[in-house]
């Protein structure tokens, strides 16, 4: 009788979806997609009521563009769309996408008050690379650098350690955000840089008598030909009663510029200063203007840790004569801010520098008061970006190839596994309600138990095998880089 | 043989190897339950099958879990080994022709059953062996197949060649090791291939020349033969199970008598020291550190704080003594440490770990992603489902006797754990939480084991006073530093019998005699702990 009656029920909410009424307002939704800004070629935004919204015998969910409306049917409350359709949708969109979540309560049909999705002409880079890893102290088991399709919901390993007897792998970097050139580090066994040049694998042993440490955190300059880098003596320390975990700090840093093509390190007085600690390079789009972060060294860590602060700076650079300027400009003041700023990242229109704002220190992933700051660099003016910053951790960021789009990592969501948000910048400098990186579970990010690390825009896959690299990383014994006199 | 007669030998032989198992690994298998936690979830169940070698790491995982139940380990692992032995003896008669082979198949599982005694042994290797078996009954079941000899030979060259090359050129998945460079992992290989030859030229040569009797009796005596020789193979090759894991049983428990009751010193003296910790632990627990530390050999420091060395059982070990004496981000490191370090995605008793200690830290939105996944697993989903009460309840924990107990043990001012030396650290917990015993005798402890007593003596007027409620061992403490300050265990209240007492152990001390009545005293450990 039970399943006769279930049958019946089943059956009234198989037909046409008509909403005889209201359900009253859209309940909380996971991921949080309400009002937020996409790009035209976003992966569906699969999302879910909250757990305790459920209960109906059916859902269904209209979405409304410019031209069309389509709705999808439900059993349960957490809604998959369908990618093709999804798309098409997008496609059709003018401005915004209009959806409604309908329930179906004993054959009756109501629906929840709509939210808006507003769709932004402008693309975003079709892939991003990322590391997952355990957001841990000094272990870590499965590690590896990953690339995910932002259209749809592929992701593939560039290279994960299981291939490279489980050792540490980080910092890669791609040159104008091209698959087909890219760098990262391996640590321990196998450790070196490793440059992937189309199907041409380098590796390089990057630690000289001149450097402190092996070449740590890279940025390319849009020509190909040269790579900035930091050189850190680093060390962890873990925090007895505070909310932040762990503090990552370096004893000793300076800043260097690796010749792609000589194999030869470069820098100057101002970058490997004995009394400071300069780090985290960028350069501007046209490869003359070398950022960075400099702080007054400080000797007794982690005691002092707090008192750390970077400053972020820039130097004229000749990519000819490979010569630094003799002027360094600060364009954040750590002392007049008593803040401290890191990872500079120029948009590729040279308009905008984003970077991390925290108390103190520059490994801004571990502090809880690190949120995302927008400096035009036309005039200086300097602000938070509000409408993307949250009260947790906002930190590592990238640019999208047309300077609208960001990707940065936040743990917002559980205070400690980093997740990757989106947020478009419009020409004011304004950012939207960000989103998180679609997942097609919508429970992934609850279940999954790694962190999503250094995320950089690919402007399509990384073609270079993983299995090529890993015998390179095993056989070759690698190529020493020199120190240029 | 008659059907009735072989499933007599099949079950003879599942009871001849749970025992020989329990007797040898069955700590061993409860220890290595926590290496992993198998969750009943569809994402992480495709996740490991789509891996290489997935397949029999999800039936090894799953398994696992069932270890933590006493004698279970032994029982599926003799299940196991008991179908694989039968299944190979069936590959062995058809690919000989000679139905005596077919007891054979028990000398194949001999080297299996020695591994599972190695620590870097992966249980998958167990299960990897079984399907191997079924494939080769398989093709010995083929007629076609089992007809021509030649074939068989060939393909049953190419399933054990291709299981051999699987296991050896994934090393990420490894199935026989977690470390192939271990001597140990190769060793027992080495001797079985020739061992095994052997045998079969002994059982051949007694069926041919050695004895007539009935056929029935043909069977059984071959059966006995080769289970003689399986066990003679096997048993004088596996060492019994660690003591540690036997101790980690307990303190996993939260058994602390049964910890004491089954710590046992080397005849020798020599001191192993995770077994010691687990000791000095069980003291702590029972707030008799002070009181009964020296009632065994103690080693220097190391037994209350040894060192980690990126290792999962030392990194287990310290997570549950920092826990214990309130030093939680220590706690916390450590488990998440060995979690990841973990062979499986997870270790269990460590995820639990991590829900404690971010439920003491108010942290409980990652508190209640552990609980999440535990509340996933068979044997945790009970305890997990327990700590919800407390997420974003702060009564709750702080009325909670442990929880409550710990949460006052955070610092008021935030420092860096450890870098500034564990003891200014559990002073720090000790000044916002005075009456937490087990870091005041922990720290006391610290200091004598390390033979600091400028810092013990300062220590004890801090935390102490006088002798009121001063432990025994710490009292014998400062009736030596007494030689340096003299009247000092006068200042602290010490009754003069003990102060005697003292005097009477270095009378014998000097004449060596009858010394071992102050076997449990500070003094014995401080004169003689180099002899």
């Amino acid at each position: 009788m039970i399943t006769a009656l279930l049958m019946c029920v089943m059956a009234a909410c198989s037909g046409p979806v008509k909403p005889s009424g209201t359900a009253g307002p859209c309940p909380d939704i996971y991921p949080d997609y309400k009002e937020v800004a996409v790009p035209c070629n976003i992966a569906p935004l699969n999302f879910r009521l909250a757990d305790d919204i459920s209960g109906a015998d059916a859902y269904a969910v209209t979405i409304s563009g410019a031209g069309d409306s389509r709705t999808f049917s439900f059993r349960k409350n957490e809604f998959r769309f369908p990618v093709k359709a999804w798309h098409a949708l997008l496609q059709e969109s003018r401005d915004s996408l209009e959806v409604s979540v309908l329930r179906c309560d004993d054959g009756v049909w109501t629906a929840y008050e709509p939210f808006s999705i507003y769709v932004k002409k402008e693309r975003i880079d079709p892939y991003i690379a990322y590391r997952l890893i355990d957001p841990g102290y000094e272990q870590w088991h499965h590690m590896g650098i990953y690339q995910r399709c932002l259209e749809n919901f592929e992701e593939k390993a560039v290279i994960a350690n299981s291939g490279t007897d489980k050792n540490c792998m980080n910092c890669h970097s791609f040159c104008s955000r091209d698959p087909e050139r890219m760098l990262f580090h391996m640590r321990g066994k196998n450790g070196g840089t490793y440059l992937v040049e189309g199907c041409g694998i380098e590796k390089l042993n990057t630690k000289t008598d001149r450097t402190i440490s092996a070449l740590v955190y890279p940025q390319w300059a849009n020509s190909g030909d040269f790579v900035a880098f930091s050189v850190n003596d680093t060390w962890q320390a873990f925090h007895s009663a505070d909310a932040n975990r762990i503090e990552v700090f370096d004893t000793a840093s300076d800043v260097v510029v690796y010749d792609v093509n000589e194999r030869k390190l470069y820098s100057c007085d101002q970058l490997m200063s004995p009394g400071r600690f300069e780090t985290s390079p960028a350069f501007s789009p046209d490869g003359r203007t070398l950022y960075f972060c400099s702080a007054a060294a400080v000797k007794d860590l982690p005691g002092d840790y707090a008192d750390v602060k970077y400053s972020i700076c820039s130097i004229p650079f000749d990519p000819g004569t490979r010569c630094f300027g003799e002027k360094v400009d600060t364009l954040f003041n750590a002392c007049l801010e008593g803040r401290s700023g890191s990872f500079p990242r120029i948009s590729p229109n040279g308009r905008w520098m984003l970077f991390t704002r925290a108390s103190y220190g520059y490994f801004a992933i571990w502090h809880k008061d690190a949120d995302l700051y927008l400096m035009d660099l036309k005039d200086g003016s300097c602000k938070a970006l509000d409408g993307a910053n949250s009260t947790d951790v906002d930190s590592y960021h990238s640019w999208s190839g047309d300077s609208h789009w960001v990707a940065f990592s936040s743990k917002r969501e559980d205070m400690l596994y980093t997740r990757l948000y989106f947020t478009y910048i419009d020409d004011e400098g304004k950012a939207s309600k960000p989103f998180v990186l679609p997942q097609e579970d919508t429970r992934f990010n609850h279940r999954h138990m790694q962190s999503y690390n250094i995320p950089e825009f690919i402007s399509g896959p990384v073609k270079a095998k993983a299995s090529d690299i890993a015998k390179v990383a095993r056989h070759s014994v690698g190529i020493d880089i020199i120190f240029a006199q | 043989m008659a059907k009735k007669g072989e499933k007599i030998l099949f079950w003879w032989t599942v009871f001849v190897l749970t025992v020989v198992l329990q007797w040898r690994c069955g700590w061993h298998f409860m220890f290595i339950e926590q290496n992993q936690a198998f969750l009943f979830e569809r994402y992480y169940i495709l996740d490991i099958l789509g891996a290489p070698g997935g397949f029999s790491r999800f039936i090894a995982d799953f398994l696992q879990q069932f270890f933590c139940i006493p004698v279970m380990g032994a029982l599926i692992s003799a299940l196991l080994l008991s179908l694989t032995a039968l299944m190979i003896g069936y590959w062995l008669e058809k690919f000989s022709g000679r139905e005596w082979m077919k007891s054979l198949g028990l000398l194949a599982v001999a080297p299996t059953m020695i591994l599972l005694t190695d620590g870097n042994f992966l249980y998958q290797s167990v299960i990897v062996q079984f399907f191997l078996s079924v494939v080769l009954v398989l093709i010995a079941s083929v007629r076609f197949v089992s007809s021509r000899p030649r074939i068989m030979s060939l393909l049953s060259f190419i399933a054990i060649a291709m299981t051999i090359w699987a296991q050896m050129t994934v090393p990420s998945e490894a199935v026989f090791f977690e470390n192939i460079d271990l001597p140990a992992a190769r060793f027992p290989f080495m001797f079985a291939i020739p061992a095994l030859g052997a045998v079969a030229l002994c059982i051949r040569i007694l069926l041919q020349h050695g004895y007539r009797c009935r056929p029935i009796w043909h069977d059984v005596v071959t059966f006995a033969l080769s289970m003689m020789f399986m066990l003679a193979l096997s048993i004088p090759f596996m060492p019994k199970a660690d003591s540690y894991e036997k101790l980690d049983h307990f303190v996993r428990a939260e058994d602390w008598d049964g910890v004491m009751k089954n710590y046992s010193q080397k005849k020798n003296g020599e001191v192993l020291i995770n077994d010691l910790c687990c000791f000095n632990l069980a003291l702590l627990h029972k707030g008799e550190l002070g009181e009964k530390a020296f009632s065994v050999i103690q080693a220097d420091d190391s037994g209350l704080l040894p060192s980690w060395g990126q290792n999962s059982v030392r990194g287990t070990l310290l997570s549950d003594i920092y826990f214990a004496t309130g030093q939680m981000a220590l706690a916390q490191r450590m488990a998440f440490e060995t979690n990841v370090n973990s062979y499986g995605e997870f270790n269990p008793r460590m995820l639990k770990r991590l829900v404690q200690t971010n439920i003491v830290y108010g942290t409980y939105d990652v508190a209640e992603k552990y609980i999440s996944l535990l509340e996933k697993t068979i044997f945790y989903r009970g305890w997990a489902k327990s700590q919800r009460r407390f997420l974003h309840d702060d009564v709750a924990v702080e009325t909670d006797p442990i929880y409550g107990e710990l949460r006052r043990c955070i610092p008021e001012k935030n420092f860096m754990a450890s870098a500034r030396g564990i003891d200014k650290d559990l002073k720090d917990i000790l000044a916002v939480n005075p009456g937490f015993t087990p870091a005041k005798e922990y720290l006391g402890m610290l200091y004598l084991l390390g033979g600091d007593y400028e810092s013990f003596k300062t220590f004890l007027e801090e935390c102490y006073g006088s002798a009121e409620g001063m432990p025994k061992a710490f009292r014998e403490a400062a009736i030596i530093l007494s030689e340096m300050y003299p009247g000092y265990w006068k200042a602290l209240g010490i009754k003069y019998e003990e102060y005697k007492r003292y005097g009477d152990f270095v009378n014998k001390l000097r004449n060596r005699i009858n010394i071992d009545s102050f076997k449990d005293t500070f003094w014995y450990y401080l004169m003689l702990k180099n002899q």
